[in-house]
């Protein structure tokens, strides 16, 4: 590791607190190495993070350091077969086991902090979490109100029946 | 406090872009911002309601989808298009079975691509005892009701044809199929 990857640098959460972090862990969130590519003298100044509270900033780090080595994704040359997979590795499975508010959290700030691979992550939490149930499942998961009349929800449940279930 | 309702369009097509088409149809079902979720571009394809693509495009045969409709669509020949429909099995706990038919164009199936990408020709090669192919030309994209139609035509024309046959093992595609020209075959019982 090069002195850079060492170096550390001050975050600033959405309410107001210090973080400190490695810089190698916080580069993996593209914004923030924008930031400090163009700021230059990074640990000097702290980087504020607007949209990010403290609680959902430490969580967003403690996996940029489990991944702080992985290799950098590869070009989207495999985007449609990547796409349809809904495997999540064992670590990221048991890091995204927490509630659903934390969840979005989570999402929303990788999306904001630009972190492809967790915000991939994310949108294969939510995708599992739909796969198989039926549709009243899936309005009682994620707590949606069905806004269809009876009628309106009769008729698309008969054209598409013959799509489900196979 | 966020819930799935904040996040925004985009995020929720990265989402759904990981489920497959019995899963998109259950969430259509869900509420009306699911379903305008699985109305973006993004999932044409898997809906089968791409555009024709420019005639530029070379086609690569082993790259077209059959739409999936054609595997379940029952179809007894010498019937007419109405006929031609899903059938479907609901299975009571400890009563006999009780079979229903919904007609293919009360589905959304009909008006979807018969392929993807879409294609404005087909030639149909019935299995069997078939005499000659069944042309399909529909100039802005053949659908699963045009070929339903043609096939209900082919077989109330004059071909000898004595028996009844039950449409069931779908569609495949034929390996004389090239860029220019995609051949189907289609299997009768």
């Amino acid at each position: 590791m090069s002195s850079t990857d060492e170096q550390k640098i001050i975050l600033v959460s959405s309410d107001g607190v210090n973080i400190e972090t490695a810089r190698i862990i916080a580069e993996r969130s593209m914004l923030i190495k924008n930031m400090i590519d163009d700021l230059g003298n990074p640990g000097e100044e702290p980087i504020p993070i607007m949209n990010v509270s403290e609680a959902v900033l430490r969580k967003v780090l403690e996996w940029c350091d489990h991944h702080k080595k992985d290799a950098p994704p590869e070009k989207d040359e495999d985007a449609e077969s990547r796409k349809k997979t809904t495997d999540i590795e064992e670590w990221d499975q048991k890091f995204m086991q927490v509630d659903q508010e934390m969840l979005f959290e989570i999402i929303l700030a990788a999306n904001y902090m630009d972190i492809k691979a967790l915000l991939d992550v994310g949108c294969k939490t939510v995708a599992n979490m739909i796969k198989g149930k039926s549709p009243e499942e899936i309005r009682k998961t994620f707590n949606i109100q069905n806004d269809f009349t009876p009628e309106e929800e009769e008729q698309i449940r008969r054209e598409n029946e013959w799509a489900e279930d196979r | 406090m966020p819930d799935i309702n904040d996040l925004p369009t985009e995020l929720m097509v990265e989402t759904f872009s990981h489920l497959e088409l019995d899963d998109l149809t259950r969430c259509m079902r869900s509420s009306k911002t699911f379903r305008a979720i699985t109305e973006h571009s993004a999932f044409d394809k898997i809906f089968f309601r791409t555009k024709l693509p420019s005639l530029e495009d070379t086609l690569d045969p082993n790259k077209l989808q059959i739409n999936p409709a054609f595997r379940s669509l029952s179809y007894i020949c010498r019937s007419k298009i109405e006929d031609t429909g899903f059938l479907f099995v609901d299975e009571k706990p400890g009563g006999s079975p009780n079979y229903r038919t919904v007609p293919l164009s009360a589905t959304s199936a009909a008006t979807q691509n018969a392929t993807e990408p879409a294609v404005s020709s087909l030639t149909l090669s019935p299995f069997g005892k078939s005499v000659f192919d069944v042309e399909i030309e529909v100039e802005h994209g053949v659908t699963v009701l045009d070929v339903m139609k043609e096939l209900c035509g082919y077989y109330h024309g004059d071909v000898p044809n004595d028996s009844c046959r039950y449409f069931l093992a779908g569609f495949y595609k034929n390996k004389w199929s090239t860029g220019e020209h995609i051949i189907f075959s289609v299997h009768w019982k």
